[in-house]
């Protein structure tokens, strides 16, 4: 028994060992870029690019690489970094989960329900963008508030849409799929900290390119930064109580034109 | 218990209804079906219908496993709005990266500027090169003779030879025209790709015509545009791969464009008025694909659906029969219900085989089955007068 199991196992072995040493010298091949990702700091990727096992990708503030392997799977590296060949696999695009039963009968029900796309068609040329308007919070507003609501109104004929969050500091971007115009993220320490810096934006297209996505920029105050400016606005805001605007107006005011948001 | 109240007990008289009143609706279907192929009246009604199929719920609500997934053999490279002198670098380039073979989804009617035309033929001397030239009806335009060369294994760019259908859905591998056979581009590039392991089976096979395996559209292929290879000394990403050239459409505005582009099952509206999907070469990559893969869609044979045409319909006279000698105030809600709930079933069944590679029309079975139910109402009152003419005994009216 042993006898047969062993030369077996060690072929196994070697099988295993020739086949991921085949696949290693493959490498990934850039799909998709936007920015300007490059090889080994000197070399520009370019679609089609071939990255090999001694190569290393340096990604820089919005640069974006979609990879694909000799299997078809794909890589997605968003964030700017250094990545060593090995480290890419850990960046494997992860696919919506297969559920074709349920994605029939939703289908069906809506059907059913009459919940059927509707679309009004108009004979016009149009020279506004047809994409998301940003709506808040404004850009290069501060605010204090234990939740934050953003919101934004989706003009394009797409339902689904992706929001994107930045942490400027360290450019970590965070990609959430949504359909609607807002989400509400509370402030978790994780995704969301005081005296941070972000800029969040909206888009229709899963991949974006980020250079040309518009985004809004927002610093959340600590209770400190909060309190000094409030105290700074005070005078401001009994100047204009005592000319009779309302607390509402006085708000939308200085946050306006001293981009100071309390929501 | 619950059962016996929801579902008939089988008796002879039930049963023998059952099947006259089958044959009863297929009479008549048959003859409605001899005036609709006969009456032009019907022709829109036709029309309307022809390039229909449930299984276009597939991929137009994107039921398919495959979104997201690459083709890893096939990279297609747009030749978009180029000059002739361009594409023939093109074509240099891409060779001197070793690709498995160079498709060129492009035909060069005329003969025009003679170097750049030179420079064409030159690439056309490459050995691992097949070209494509299209049948149309007056005949056949395939590229200049001082372009091409006598030899060239090339292959047409017609996917199907069925008139009827706008909808690219099937194609047909092989063609006779007289005593020779023509080749189609996709099998004639596959047939290269294979080499040896190109089986005579296959060839029999494409003799007729096939369901396309489609894997996706243009967003999943690699595609480079002339700046990826026109600009740059070497592809890696080309070496050993099936390599297309042919039109897409500009990188950004391709989605606007419709030179070069054909219905396909993979359009977003299924039903109505549309704009076509997919690129020709496009479709010609998912058919190489199909063939280099093995990845072949097996169709269910006519016999089978008929078989269960016929299942299906006694099935449902024999509930219907039932329901309607009960005289029940809930017989029409109960028959729209369990015909909605046979259809929605039914398709389910269709698409979840589809997505296993398995065609099976159920277009005809829900329409007889369904069409005879409604004739139902008829039938009882010829049941009625051959019961009071000649004493006949059925379910319906019996001594």
């Amino acid at each position: 028994m042993e006898r047969i199991f062993l030369p077996r196992l060690t072929l196994l072995f070697l099988f295993w060992f020739v086949g991921t040493a085949t696949f290693a010298q493959q490498g990934y091949f850039v799909f998709k870029k936007t920015g300007s990702p490059a090889l080994n700091t000197s070399t520009l990727l370019e679609r089609g690019s071939q990255l090999l096992e001694s190569d290393t990708l340096y990604l820089g503030q919005k640069d974006y690489v979609l990879l694909v392997n000799e299997l078809g799977e794909l890589f997605e590296i968003t964030k700017p970094n250094t990545y060593a060949f090995s480290a890419i696999a850990d960046y494997r695009r992860r696919l919506e989960a297969d559920s074709f039963t349920e994605k029939y009968f939703t289908y069906v029900w809506k059907q059913f329900i009459n919940r059927i796309k509707k679309k009004q068609e108009s004979g016009v040329v149009y020279r506004e963008e047809r994409n998301i308007k940003l709506i808040a919070p404004r850009d290069s507003v501060k605010m204090f508030a234990p939740e934050l609501k953003f919101v934004w109104q989706n003009n394009s004929d797409t339902e689904a849409l992706f929001f994107f969050l930045k942490d400027v500091k360290t450019g970590h971007l965070t990609k959430i799929g949504l359909t609607g115009e807002q989400i509400i993220l509370g402030l978790d320490n994780q995704l969301l900290k005081t005296g941070q810096t972000y800029q969040w934006s909206a888009s229709t297209e899963s991949f974006p390119n980020l250079n040309e996505l518009k985004f809004h920029r927002l610093t959340l105050l600590s209770k400190g930064e909060f309190e000094a400016l409030e105290k700074e606005v005070d005078a401001l805001i009994r100047a204009f109580t005592l000319l009779g605007f309302s607390e509402a107006e006085i708000q939308e005011a200085i946050c306006q034109d001293y981009k100071f948001c309390r929501e | 218990m619950y059962l016996k109240k929801i579902l008939p007990k089988p008796n002879k008289f039930l049963l023998k209804e059952a099947l006259f009143c089958m044959v009863f609706s297929f009479i008549i279907l048959g003859l409605v079906s001899l005036i609709g192929f006969n009456l032009s009246f019907f022709t829109p009604f036709n029309n309307a219908f022809k390039d229909f199929s449930y299984l276009d719920l597939y991929y137009a609500e994107k039921l398919d496993r495959n979104i997201g997934d690459i083709n890893k053999d096939i990279v297609l490279v747009n030749v978009e709005r180029l000059g002739r002198a361009e594409i023939a670098a093109m074509m240099t380039k891409l060779e001197r990266q070793k690709p498995k073979v160079i498709g060129l989804d492009i035909i060069f009617k005329e003969e025009r500027d003679p170097i750049e035309d030179r420079a064409l033929a030159q690439g056309h001397r490459m050995e691992n090169l097949v070209t494509t030239y299209s049948i149309l009806n007056s005949g056949v335009d395939s590229s200049a003779a001082r372009i091409s060369r006598p030899d060239q294994i090339s292959g047409y760019s017609n996917f199907s030879f069925d008139p009827t259908s706008s909808v690219v859905r099937n194609f047909q591998g092989y063609r006779k025209d007289g005593d020779s056979v023509q080749v189609a581009f996709g099998v004639a590039v596959a047939k290269f790709v294979m080499g040896e392991k190109w089986d005579g089976s296959l060839e029999r096979y494409l003799d007729e015509e096939r369901p396309i395996n489609y894997k996706g559209n243009r967003d999943n292929f690699l595609i480079l545009e002339p700046d990826d290879i026109l600009g740059r000394d070497t592809i890696p990403v080309v070496m050993n791969k099936i390599v297309l050239m042919g039109y897409l459409g500009h990188q950004e505005n391709h989605r606007f464009d419709i030179e070069d582009k054909h219905f396909t099952p993979m359009n977003e509206k299924f039903v109505g008025k549309s704009a076509p999907d997919t690129f020709g070469v496009v479709i010609h990559a998912n058919i190489i694909n199909m063939i280099v893969s093995d990845d072949f869609i097996s169709v269910v044979p006519n016999w089978i659906l008929v078989l269960l045409t016929i299942l299906f319909t006694f099935l449902a006279l024999t509930y219907f029969i039932w329901l309607a000698k009960r005289q029940l105030a809930s017989y029409i809600l109960r028959l729209n219900i369990v015909r909605l709930v046979f259809i929605a079933v039914f398709v389910w069944i269709a698409l979840l085989l589809f997505r296993n590679g398995i065609l099976f029309k159920t277009a005809g079975i829900i329409a007889v089955a369904a069409f005879s139910i409604g004739l139902i109402g008829y039938y009882k009152k010829l049941a009625h007068f051959l019961y009071k003419k000649y004493k006949w005994n059925g379910y319906f009216y019996q001594d």
